[in-house]
């Protein structure tokens, strides 16, 4: 399903961090990289090398706009990780882009990781 | 012409006023009583039905009228009646009177002359006496009313804004112009004085609002926001209504402001509170869901599955709990090691030794870091020094410039000939919750070394 895709993970709280890379490696992708702040986070999406990412919204120390704004740049794909709170204006700036809320089930994550990847080639 | 003076049924409708009796009938009616005084003599006389207007005989003492006036209003009534003068012999003055005989309490209008002597001394006081109480008022201060109202407000930050239509006069309470910090002699009532205040946003819904008083059956009810001189902002409440006549010819609107924003900043912050709630909840769902499934990766067994699953979900139970009591502001390391510990441990106090100073952890870092001693703490029971009866575990913690060092240090467990490869759950987390982890076996058990960011 991913074959040797290239994940990065960005989410703040370890047991959902984990619990993602390992549906990603049971997909058969690799998870490129796995970071828990803002600033890491600005960091891989300039620096990493990967074909994906998945951003969880609302961090401890931020929204993940700012990261969202440098992946569109780079042209690489990527999906936001939601939970109840955030309201719909929030993503008035990323009409296109896929939502997956918390809790997540993986069988959806992996459908829409694809459906991105599908959709770029 | 009516030759029969006692017959009231004749008296009644009749418009003749030579008739006998129609003066009283008039003045009862009109609850009117007057009077003459003589000031030296203290004499005063009334008309006949002094009785049932005042409670007093009509022929009487200025002095027995005196004791019927309010205490309170007599210094004023006595002032006005010293200030008179032959220029200005007429007065025209409001007390309250104490029926001499029911004692009911009731507003007078006393009105009429004084006549002097030569040397100009009052001798003579003539006049009418009024009761202008309501029926309903009748025991009831209106004068005191509208002081009670004006404290009230006061108190409850409130101001009253009158409209009256036919005149196109707006009036301001006092209240209302302290709250807007305005100044009466500056602006007096004009409405141009909050306009200029609104804040901008709130000026859409101010004119659009403020129309609705003017629709049939029209209430007035909205908030807004205004910038006050030192470019502090404060919410208020409006509410109106307007008065109309039976034909709905408008007469007045009336209202009040209340300065609410206290009650604004403690909504805002609730939302606030409820949307970091629901993050939370998202969150912990999330986390459970991944306890589950990374458990049942391990554990193939329902039974074992089922408890190391629970055992987990203990874990981010009861570092909540203490979380919870600490009103979620954090939670110290060492009430987080004992309360994790505890449910896995027996005699915890004989096995387990704490070192280190108070530390408060945040929240998320606390629930994480309590599923680790979890780990750690099964893992002991399980395999390490905790296993035996002669196993001691020591854990030191020392503050570092924004983290925390700690040490967990097993000793006198079962000897180990391998290390054992703990695969799984509980090594991963612990390896992705902290921020470098180093274990160690040496002859005397696992020693773990961990840096926890704060």
């Amino acid at each position: 399903m991913l074959d040797g895709v290239k994940v990065l993970v960005v989410e703040d709280e370890p047991l959902i961090a984990m619990e993602l890379a390992l549906t990603i490696e049971e997909a058969g992708g690799v998870v490129a990289g796995s970071v828990r702040s803002l600033t890491e986070a600005i960091e891989a999406a300039r620096t990493t090398d990967f074909d994906v990412a998945l951003l969880d919204v609302r961090m401890r120390d931020g929204t993940t706009f700012s990261v969202a704004k440098i992946l569109s740049v780079r042209k690489i794909p990527f999906l936001f990780c939601t939970g109840d709170s955030e309201q719909r204006d929030e993503f008035r700036d990323w009409p296109d882009v896929p939502l997956v809320s918390k809790p997540h089930k993986p069988e959806n994550v992996i459908a829409v990781l694809s459906k991105l990847l599908a959709n770029r080639r | 012409m009516s030759d029969n003076p006692d017959s009231k049924s004749q008296l009644a409708g009749n418009t003749d006023t030579h008739a006998p009796g129609w003066y009283l009938q008039s003045m009862e009616a009109g609850k009117m009583m007057l009077y003459t005084s003589a000031v030296t003599q203290n004499v005063m006389q009334r008309s006949d039905n002094s009785m049932s207007v005042v409670g007093l005989p009509s022929h009487g003492s200025i002095s027995d009228w005196t004791i019927c006036i309010f205490p309170e209003d007599l210094p004023y009534v006595e002032n006005a009646f010293h200030s008179l003068t032959p220029d200005e012999p007429n007065y025209k003055i409001e007390y309250r009177f104490r029926h001499a005989v029911t004692g009911r309490r009731f507003w007078v209008l006393d009105s009429g002359t004084a006549e002097f002597d030569e040397d100009e001394n009052p001798q003579c006081m003539r006049g009418a006496i009024l009761n202008i109480s309501s029926g309903v008022r009748d025991e009831t201060d209106i004068r005191d009313s509208a002081r009670l109202h004006s404290i009230a407000a006061e108190a409850a930050q409130m101001g009253i804004w009158h409209f009256d239509r036919l005149s196109n006069r707006l009036t301001f309470s006092n209240e209302l112009l302290a709250l807007l910090e305005i100044d009466r002699t500056t602006f007096g009532n004009n409405p141009e004085a909050i306009i200029r205040r609104v804040h901008p946003d709130d000026l859409a819904i101010w004119r659009q609002e403020r129309k609705k008083i003017f629709a049939p059956g029209g209430k007035l009810e909205f908030e807004f926001r205004v910038i006050f001189p030192q470019r502090n902002i404060r919410w208020f409440l409006v509410r109106g209504h307007m008065v109309r006549r039976p034909d709905g010819v408008e007469l007045e609107s009336y209202g009040v402001m209340i300065d609410v924003t206290e009650r604004k900043d403690s909504e805002k912050h609730q939302t606030m509170l409820l949307r970091e709630l629901s993050h939370r909840v998202s969150n912990t769902l999330a986390v459970i869901q991944s306890i589950m499934r990374q458990t049942l990766r391990a554990k193939n067994d329902p039974k074992a599955f089922a408890q190391a699953f629970e055992g987990r979900i203990n874990s981010l139970a009861v570092s909540h709990t203490l979380l919870t009591s600490a009103d979620w502001q954090g939670g110290t390391l060492s009430d987080l090691i004992n309360i994790q510990l505890r449910g896995i441990v027996d005699n915890l106090e004989s096995k387990i030794v704490l070192h280190g100073p108070e530390i408060v952890l945040p929240a998320e870092t606390a629930t994480q870091i309590g599923l680790v001693l979890h780990e750690l703490g099964t893992n002991a029971v399980k395999y390490g020094a905790l296993s035996v009866d002669t196993g001691k575990i020591s854990i030191s913690w020392s503050l570092l410039p924004g983290k925390v060092q700690l040490v967990w240090c097993e000793q006198g467990g079962p000897p180990i000939d391998e290390v054992p490869s703990y695969t799984g759950f509980g090594t991963s987390l612990i390896s992705q919750s902290v921020d470098s982890m180093n274990c160690s076996y040496d002859h005397a058990g696992l020693t773990c070394r961990m840096e926890l960011l704060l």
